[in-house]
């Protein structure tokens, strides 16, 4: 029978194997030949000769030199960090330490694994691990890797912050962070105990300077000088954060690569996105920095990348020859959740739009990317935000509307009003809904408009991406439909393609019907955004994080609108639990309507 | 989709005929009230009544992944009209998945699974039987399938022009790939490679298979000419039957070691002149299921797998008489 494992009849005797505990840790370099060899052994193989065997094929004579930064310094040579656990550790050069000697040109074991890259030895530093998205997302995401074998212990976890916490105590929050969270695969208890035990914690004022020198001391004495920095941190903390790494000299990649990654948002408009970049490329070379949006690590944000290139039927029908309008929806049920101070400022113009929903339209719109080119999928949501008509001014009125909840009532509860609700001022402006009309000004898409809406406390929580084909030119048959293809983001992930079919009868009439593909009969349960995302970072794959020029066109679409609504007018309110203000119909059109989702 | 109250009489198997079958799907579906299907594949289960519950738990393992029709075939030697128990299993999440039971002979599971085959879709033959295939049965549903998975070693199942050939030993050494992956991701270990002569494998038990099966993908992936160099022997781990428990990687004066430790753990140390690392790594379980359920999850034929069976197939110090099933 062809099955894994037999324990109850093959398990080896405990009792054969009498190795110490101390034996177990560490392999024992000096049994290079054995002693039970079958079969092999009597051949020769057990001491093979050299001249049996030819040279790997990796060892070819193009061989290239690593990269190496300009005015980087030579490699430190550091080889007896004392390290937790007693263990002495040598510290392993990363890929910009490698001596100018020939080298094979890559690992030919990762060619056959369905993962092409693992993290280096690194040090994974996240500021503002106690808070939120910390204990909700990242840990489980760093844990569900560890679980997984896909983090080694070579890449050493350093908590960074304020509250003062023993080892033992962090140990404690993170474990309770991981139970507590719905995120978090299956626990293997020993491989809790084992992750726990790689976790490091410091505490520390992030606008004082002893805590970067902290995270400089544990960086030094790690086997690798390579960094991730992680700032799960409020946007103000930022460039406090970028100061005090780059003071102690943390941002400098003479030894090992060094990675800031920071979450949305980047700025609060242009000019201070402007003004944040040019902060942090003080010290930091774009190329280090990884903007992070989370709606990118999404599996079925993939997906839409993997159904429109890995089919050849959808190109032809995907220009705005055959294609009405595109529809892109985020919405959500719940309201403030307590985060009135942060979204009094941010709104749903910054909270969503600028970065989640024009991502999102940045890739339904794109051209495929060159294949190969890690650049490629940036260079080409790039020139889709390029070529994005930026609102003015002069065409709010036009191609945006916003709103703000009112009270109403959801899932038969009542609800209050957005100003009503603790935290927000009684004559708060600040949009809850947002729906604005976007055109992309090139030739595929001219003339096709995209309807971008999202907003809070709306009948359910659903995001999706619906392409709205446009209807025969001719039909034979009344009442026709247009055909609408939908990607279905969250939730019940899938696509599904609405067609007309002829009704059971003896007339002849069509009614839509809809072919629906849910994710879930993959069964599998979908990976974190987070860990797809961290795993990138770690292994220098930035593909899925927006670059400068992404953020930068992002916000030159949308800073009319801040500019025109903030201190301007008020939104028109909407009843909580409905689809948001009456004028997001008007913006649609005649001849058109919000899909009903 | 799925109501919020089941009638527990839609989940009893019910018996039908392999005519019948499909119709009384049909009606489980009904009765449930779900519209709602996905035709994901075809996973035919051959088997013996033995081993009935461990596939049957294998599949239930699989949590409705991947394949949406699960038909397990016992063989068992009778000639009578065939009946099938037909049940629709309730996996998480509110889904369910067909499953249909057939004991017969092979002559009889041949005529009677083709039929049941859900068209268009992806089929996957598991042969989870310890006799050796040898009647037309493979032979059609070989025809038929986009994967086969067997204990590819000792069945001698090939490679075929229309299935990806698959075995489960594979999976269960993923882990240990990928740890040996991790060793060669540093810089400094590809420096190494061009000197590495050797590999000395130790496994748990008396199942070699998985262990040369590994020796010859390291020794195809380093552009060994043939199987010389790779030294396959038995060694009292603590672990499971088969389970690897070193591996020793060495020449040109560097050594790279994995060796399993207590609870789950791959320790590594690779060691060169004026150099070397420590580092652990988790190991994956990975029971039958999650197992079947890797090699489910791509349909496509695993190059790299099959080039190692080829080369243990080759060598012949492993040769095992087998009989061929074309």
């Amino acid at each position: 029978m062809s099955t894994q494992n037999n324990k109850a009849q093959n398990k080896t005797k405990k009792g054969a194997a009498q190795k110490s505990k101390a034996q177990k840790a560490k392999p024992q370099l000096a049994k290079a030949q054995g002693t039970k060899a079958q079969g092999a052994k009597d051949q020769g193989a057990g001491k093979p000769e050299a001249a049996k065997l030819a040279k790997p094929a990796v060892a070819s004579s193009k061989q290239r030199a690593a990269p190496k930064a300009s005015g980087q310094k030579e490699p430190r040579q550091k080889t007896s960090d004392q390290q937790g656990g007693g263990q002495q550790r040598k510290r392993t050069p990363s890929s910009q330490d490698l001596p100018a000697k020939e080298a094979p040109t890559g690992n030919p074991f990762r060619d056959v694994m369905r993962r092409q890259s693992a993290p280096e030895p690194a040090n994974l530093v996240i500021f503002g691990v106690t808070g939120d998205l910390s204990r909700r997302k990242l840990l489980p995401a760093i844990f569900g890797l560890f679980q997984d074998g896909l983090l080694s212990s070579a890449v050493q976890v350093l908590g960074v912050g304020r509250q003062e916490m023993s080892a033992a105590e962090f140990q404690g929050f993170v474990e309770q962070a991981l139970r507590e969270s719905s995120e978090t695969d299956e626990i293997d208890e020993a491989s809790l105990g084992a992750f726990l035990g790689t976790l490091a914690y410091r505490a520390g004022d992030l606008a004082g300077a002893e805590v970067y020198a902290q995270v400089a001391s544990f960086c030094e004495q790690s086997e690798t000088a390579n960094a991730l920095f992680y700032l799960s941190l409020p946007p103000s903390l930022f460039i406090t954060v970028s100061d005090g790494l780059a003071a102690q000299g943390l941002h400098q990649q003479g030894e090992g690569w060094r990675r800031l990654v920071i979450e949305k948002p980047f700025g609060r408009d242009l000019q201070s996105a402007r003004e944040l970049q040019a902060q942090l490329t003080r010290h930091w070379d774009e190329s280090q920095i990884y903007r992070i949006d989370h709606y990118l690590g999404k599996e079925t944000v993939q997906n839409l990348l993997a159904i429109r290139f890995g089919n050849a039927i959808f190109e032809p029908l995907w220009n705005r020859n055959l294609i009405d309008h595109v529809q892109i929806t985020a919405s959500e049920d719940l309201g403030l959740e307590g985060r009135a101070g942060y979204y009094e400022e941010a709104g749903a113009v910054r909270d969503m739009l600028q970065n989640h929903l024009l991502q999102l339209l940045a890739l339904t719109a794109m051209e495929p990317p060159a294949p190969g080119s890690p650049d490629a999928l940036r260079d080409e949501k790039a020139k889709v935000l390029q070529a994005t008509r930026r609102i003015t001014p002069e065409t709010v009125g036009e191609v945006a509307v916003r709103g703000q909840y009112a009270a109403g009532t959801l899932y038969g509860e009542r609800l209050a009003a957005y100003k009503d609700e603790e935290g927000v001022a009684a004559d708060s402006r600040t949009a809850t809904y947002v729906a604005v009309r976007l055109e992309v000004d090139n030739w595929r898409w001219q003339g096709v408009p995209f309807f971008l809406r999202t907003g809070k406390r709306l009948p359910k929580k659903v995001t999706e991406i619906a392409v709205v084909f446009k209807r025969p030119p001719l039909s034979i048959f009344p009442n026709v439909e247009r055909n609408v293809l939908a990607f279905r983001i969250q939730p019940d992930e899938g696509v599904s393609l609405k067609i007309s079919s002829k009704m059971p009868g003896q007339e002849m009439d069509l009614r839509e019907v809809v072919m629906d593909f849910r994710y879930d009969a993959f069964g599998a349960p979908l990976e974190s955004p987070y860990s797809r995302l961290l795993l990138d970072a770690l292994t220098g794959d930035a593909s899925l994080f927006p670059r400068e020029e992404e953020v930068m066109e992002s916000w030159r679409i949308v800073q009319g609108l801040l500019d025109s609504w903030e201190g301007h007018g008020h939104p028109q309110l909407y009843t909580s639990g409905t689809w948001g203000p009456d004028d997001a119909d008007r913006l649609i059109g005649e001849g058109r309507r919000w899909r009903r989702l | 989709m799925t109501p919020a109250a089941v009638d527990p009489t839609c989940l009893e198997p019910r018996l039908s005929t392999v005519r019948a079958a499909e119709g009384t799907i049909s009606e489980l579906w009904d009765c449930l009230g779900v519209q709602t299907r996905a035709a994901t594949g075809n996973l035919v289960a051959l088997t013996e009544r033995m081993h009935l519950k461990k596939v049957e738990g294998a599949l239930a393992g699989l949590q409705g992944r991947y394949v949406g029709r699960q038909i397990i075939g016992v063989l068992e030697g009778s000639d009578d009209t065939v009946e099938v128990q037909v049940s629709l299993v309730p996996q998480e999440g509110g889904r369910y998945v067909e499953r249909l039971v057939l004991h017969a002979s092979e002559d009889q599971l041949r005529g009677a699974i083709l039929p049941l085959l859900r068209p268009a879709t992806l089929n996957y033959i598991w042969w989870a039987a310890e006799r050796r295939p040898g009647g037309p049965l493979l032979t059609e549903l070989t025809e038929l399938a986009d994967k086969v998975i067997c204990d590819s070693l000792t069945l001698d199942i090939r490679p075929g022009r229309h299935y990806a050939l698959a075995d489960l030993g594979w999976p269960r050494l993923s882990g240990w790939r990928e740890a040996l992956a991790q060793l060669f991701d540093r810089p400094e270990g590809i420096q190494q490679l061009p000197g590495l002569q050797a590999l000395r494998l130790t496994y748990a038990g008396q199942n070699p298979l998985p262990a040369q099966l590994y020796g010859a993908w390291v020794a195809d992936t380093l552009g060994w000419p043939d199987l010389g160099g790779v030294t396959v022997e038995s060694e009292d781990c603590e672990r499971e039957n088969g389970d690897l428990c070193r591996v020793e990687l060495y020449g040109g004066g560097a050594h790279f070691v994995l060796e399993a430790g207590e609870g789950g753990v791959i320790h590594a140390q690779a060691e060169w002149a004026g150099g070397g690392f420590q580092s652990s790594l988790h190991l994956r379980r990975l029971p039958l299921a999650a197992g079947l359920a890797e090699l489910l999850a791509d349909a496509r034929p695993h190059t790299a797998f099959e080039r190692a069976w080829a080369r243990v197939r080759s060598e012949p110090r492993w040769t095992v008489d087998l009989p061929t099933v074309r």
